[in-house]
């Protein structure tokens, strides 16, 4: 298979240790435990009116795109309208489907939510990440149940390998993991990169299949970003 | 570019086990509403689902293990490079909403559909399932079509499944977006959705390995465009501009003007926004030659992950028989699309077809198929 080399214009994350940002040189890690406060002001610091209604997952996302859009300067950039966001979840909005569900049971569905309704769809968080921005390229959530959290990433690559986008925010979202069956180590937090295709060969690279640095696959995304971090690939087409 | 061809598909809905029921029985314009007996409508507006009979019987948590059963009836040829996509939005649903009922960690994931299929099909490689709300189905079909496109696979198995719940059936009730009585895509007087499930499945080859495996070829994906709305995550843009676009990209793709479509199988749910929507993204694509337009959620429901996959399994059987379903439900035509649609099975010539789909969170998805 062919292959193309990556561009990282930027990332962001917010994940236990806090939020962070690569090309402020942020140091990354996803360890588990309790998610760092999801505060609006780490989106913007104009004021939201639709804050207040979003679910965790959603604030936790939407934290890690803006951060991964602004530090790629792509916020007010009308050039980048056509960008994609794809994700990737285990467990995406199962905290706000319980929610839900427990305004359903007291009186039999005559209280049933339609604010907490209307987040039970995890792509519903793509969703106001393209409202904010005015993405209109394509937009989807990817699940595996496997615990490298890279898929989003990989189906990112995939977007600008096919030529189906110029530009990708893909990444991964996970809130607290206590619904998570499995116990198979997915971490909560969200993490996303703003990627493109390199125009000269970069150590980044995607070959159809495999994210590969300097010719060996990258696994999960907890190595894909100490890779992007430690070793200062964002912006390194420029 | 070469087509991505469609070998095999199969559906369960409302209507009965099979494709043949379905095709039938959307020419003979039934509708699969029923009283849904499996909990309490007390309170919301409306008693009515295009559930399934049999999964009626079925106790409650074991319903979405038994749709996806009433699937794997199906044989399909597993080979070891075989690939799985899924869609569903709630996957095992009932389960989530029996550990709520009984304050409980669920054990079940949020995407287990893909696990059950890999084990109960025997796939070698892993799966994974696409979420685009209601255009899941179409998405996945889109995904799979690229890597087809792109050889990065020569074969992919695309399922989907939905069951008709109360977590679904309430959410919708709370959004008003249901309809008191049933379904009526494009009909002047339409006042909301019906819900459905189905489960459904649809095996893509490329060209090459359909025609070395000499398979009877039922259709193909020769287009495909996928955009977002960035205006709204519940309600749709009002002048249709991202399914204008996915349907610009779709046209694009399968190098064909859009006086090439015969017939556009809609979203259409019959609820007041989303149809007036499409309405003006047809127009302003085809102008004043909107082809036929047809949508199968008055006869089936709307059954959300999965319903893009049923539809284009509609639209490539309604190309290959050169024959457009009526929408069941309508009465009286929407005046901007009275020319369009019909109460009638139509007879339409034409090589391709357009297969649309919208969801929450703003998705659009259109797909191009091709008579083979």
């Amino acid at each position: 298979m062919n292959r193309i080399y990556l561009d990282i214009a930027g990332g962001g994350w917010i994940t236990v240790s806090g939020a962070g940002q690569i090309n402020e040189g942020d140091e990354f890690s996803m360890p588990e435990g309790q998610l760092a406060p999801l505060r609006r002001e780490l989106c913007s610091s104009d004021p939201d009116p639709r804050w207040g209604r979003l679910d965790r997952y959603s604030k936790a996302g939407l934290i890690a795109a803006s951060l991964a859009i602004k530090d790629a300067g792509l916020d007010n950039n009308a050039e980048s309208a056509e960008t994609a966001i794809i994700v990737s979840t285990f467990n995406g909005s199962l905290e706000v489907d319980h929610k839900y569900y427990k305004t359903v049971l007291p009186q039999a569905g005559l209280l049933a939510s339609p604010n907490l309704f209307a987040y039970t769809l995890p792509n519903c968080m793509l969703g106001e990440i393209a409202i904010r921005y005015g993405f209109t390229g394509p937009a989807m959530v990817v699940s595996q149940p496997v615990a490298d959290m890279l898929n989003g990433v990989l189906f990112g690559a995939q977007c600008l390998y096919s030529g189906l986008s110029k530009q990708v925010v893909a990444g991964y979202c996970d809130v607290e993991c206590d619904l998570d069956p499995t116990g198979n180590g997915f971490r909560p937090g969200a993490v996303f990169l703003v990627m493109r295709k390199a125009a000269e060969p970069s150590p980044l690279a995607f070959d159809g299949e495999n994210l590969l640095y300097e010719d060996t696959a990258v696994t999960t995304l907890v190595e894909c970003i100490e890779i992007i971090t430690h070793n200062q690939i964002a912006r390194s087409s420029e | 570019m070469s087509a991505v061809h469609i070998v095999d598909y199969d559906c369960v809905t409302c209507l009965g086990t099979g494709h043949e029921v379905l095709w039938k029985s959307l020419l003979e314009s039934q509708c699969g509403s029923k009283t849904v007996e499996r909990f309490s409508t007390e309170n919301y507006v409306n008693n009515k689902a295009a559930c399934i009979s049999e999964l009626d019987e079925v106790p409650h948590g074991q319903r979405f293990i038994a749709l996806l059963e009433m699937l794997c009836q199906r044989r399909i040829n597993i080979t070891p490079d075989m690939v799985l996509l899924t869609a569903t939005t709630k996957d095992n649903i009932e389960l989530h909403e029996r550990a709520v009922e009984r304050g409980q960690c669920p054990q079940v994931s949020a995407c287990s559909m893909v696990d059950l299929l890999r084990q109960r099909w025997s796939f070698h490689l892993p799966g994974r399932n696409i979420n685009t709300a209601c255009a899941s189905g179409s998405t996945a079909i889109l995904w799979a079509s690229e890597m087809i496109t792109h050889k990065q696979a020569d074969c992919v198995v695309v399922c989907g499944a939905d069951l008709v719940s109360e977590f679904v059936f309430s959410g919708f009730s709370a959004l008003k977006a249901m309809s008191p009585n049933t379904s009526r895509p494009f009909d002047r007087d339409r006042d909301g959705l019906m819900l459905g499930e189905t489960a459904a499945y649809i095996v893509l080859m490329s060209e090459q390995r359909a025609a070395k495996e000499q398979r009877q070829t039922l259709g193909a994906i020769n287009g495909w465009g996928i955009s977002s709305d960035a205006h709204h995550i519940t309600a749709p843009d009002r002048q249709g501009q991202g399914l204008q676009r996915a349907i610009g990209h779709a046209l694009k793709k399968a190098s064909i003007p859009s006086q090439e479509i015969s017939s556009i199988n809609a979203h259409g749910t019959g609820t007041i926004h989303n149809d007036a929507m499409e309405i003006t993204a047809f127009s302003q694509v085809f102008a004043d030659q909107i082809p036929a337009v047809y949508s199968v959620k008055g006869a089936i429901g709307h059954s959300l992950g999965p319903c893009g996959l049923v539809e284009a399994i509609v639209t490539a059987r309604s190309l290959q028989e050169q024959i457009v379903p009526p929408v069941t439900g309508l009465q009286t035509p929407e005046t901007k699309i009275a020319s369009s649609v019909s109460t009638k099975p139509k007879t339409v010539r034409g090589d391709y077809a357009l297969s649309v789909n919208s969801g929450f969170g703003g998705i659009n998805t259109a797909l191009v198929l091709k008579k083979v």
